[in-house]
């Protein structure tokens, strides 16, 4: 980076709001309550009820992120609030972001009413599979362009793998591992944003005095 | 005379240049504030690696020279120290730029 790249220097100020590991910790632990719906489900506990402790457990990871977020990164890094352009790339994410919770809503809404269908499962629903790879892979990309930030490339991957990994198993295996498969994608993740985390820490550690 | 005369206007952007942003860490620091709506005195101490007392005694000969405003404001009873590129240091800093661009680009190899 030259001194007088303000574009590198924009981008480097911007990554930095990423380094905390939180994030990567964040999304680890969302996949691994998705993991967790699957080994319920398997064990036969109701539907309703495993909605009702997903969105419990989704409410607290939601609220430990953003604890994390105030406790251990501000007082560490400082606060800093970007410029116009990075302003409205911030936005297009939130959108895109939006956009595909909103898909994903309306594609497992649809999938629940057909599911109920008095002929039986219909053929339609093996596509939510495809759905749901391209979903996360797009979404995660478009999120990694927009943000900045490279990992989320290879966290799309981690997020949509769980699924097909699940089907060739069950295929040529027989055995029903998504549980497993999806715990896996979440505990790199979490390994990745724990490393992270651990590095933040040591580099940032808490100023003597307030700033 | 004349050869004087040309020497003299060769070195006019030389003489523009702004001492005050002229310094490496000051130069860091306007930098930073450039590419950002503002920031707190920590971050920019995280970015720029220059030590408390360092940063401290840069932004105020910014804050004097007008280039750098600096708030101080309590969040959750903690005091925070806000830091923004004014209007008068957006110029300057866009001028040096263009100045100190104009001089290495007539500096003959």
């Amino acid at each position: 980076m030259t001194l007088l790249n303000l574009n590198e220097i924009e981008k480097k100020a911007y990554r930095s709001t990423f380094q905390d590991g939180l994030w990567d910790i964040f999304l680890g632990l969302l996949l691994l309550n998705l993991a967790v719906g699957a080994l319920l489900a398997n064990r036969g506990v109701s539907e309703r009820l495993n909605m009702i402790i997903l969105t419990a457990l989704g409410v607290l990871i939601v609220l430990a992120f953003v604890i994390g977020k105030k406790r251990i990164t501000v007082p560490r890094m400082g606060v800093v609030k970007f410029g116009p352009k990075r302003k409205r790339k911030i936005w297009k994410s939130r959108l895109i972001l939006l956009g595909s919770v909103l898909a994903g809503l309306i594609v497992f809404l649809a999938a629940l009413l057909i599911s109920y269908h008095p002929a039986g499962r219909p053929k339609i629903l093996f596509l939510l599979p495809a759905a749901w790879v391209a979903n996360t892979i797009i979404v995660f990309s478009l999120l990694a362009y927009y943000l900045d930030c490279a990992r989320l490339y290879a966290y799309g991957l981690l997020f949509a793998l769980p699924v097909p990994c699940q089907i060739i198993l069950k295929k040529f295996f027989g055995v029903n591992l998504i549980t497993m498969t999806l715990a896996v994608s979440a505990a790199v993740m979490i390994f990745v944003g724990t490393l992270l985390l651990n590095r933040f820490l040591r580099d940032h550690p808490l100023p003597m005095k307030e700033l | 005379m004349n050869d004087e005369r040309m020497e003299n206007q060769n070195l006019q952007p030389l003489a523009e240049i702004d001492r005050v942003i002229h310094e490496p860490a000051r130069l860091l620091i306007l930098a930073y504030l450039s590419v950002v709506e503002s920031a707190d005195f920590l971050f920019l101490m995280n970015q720029t690696n220059l030590t408390r007392g360092n940063l401290s005694s840069h932004l105020s000969k910014l804050e004097t020279a007008g280039y750098v405003e600096i708030k101080k404001e309590f969040v959750d009873k903690i005091p925070r120290t806000l830091l923004r590129l004014s209007e008068k240091g957006r110029i300057a800093f866009h001028e040096y730029r263009r100045n100190m661009k104009q001089v290495l680009d007539s500096l003959s190899e």
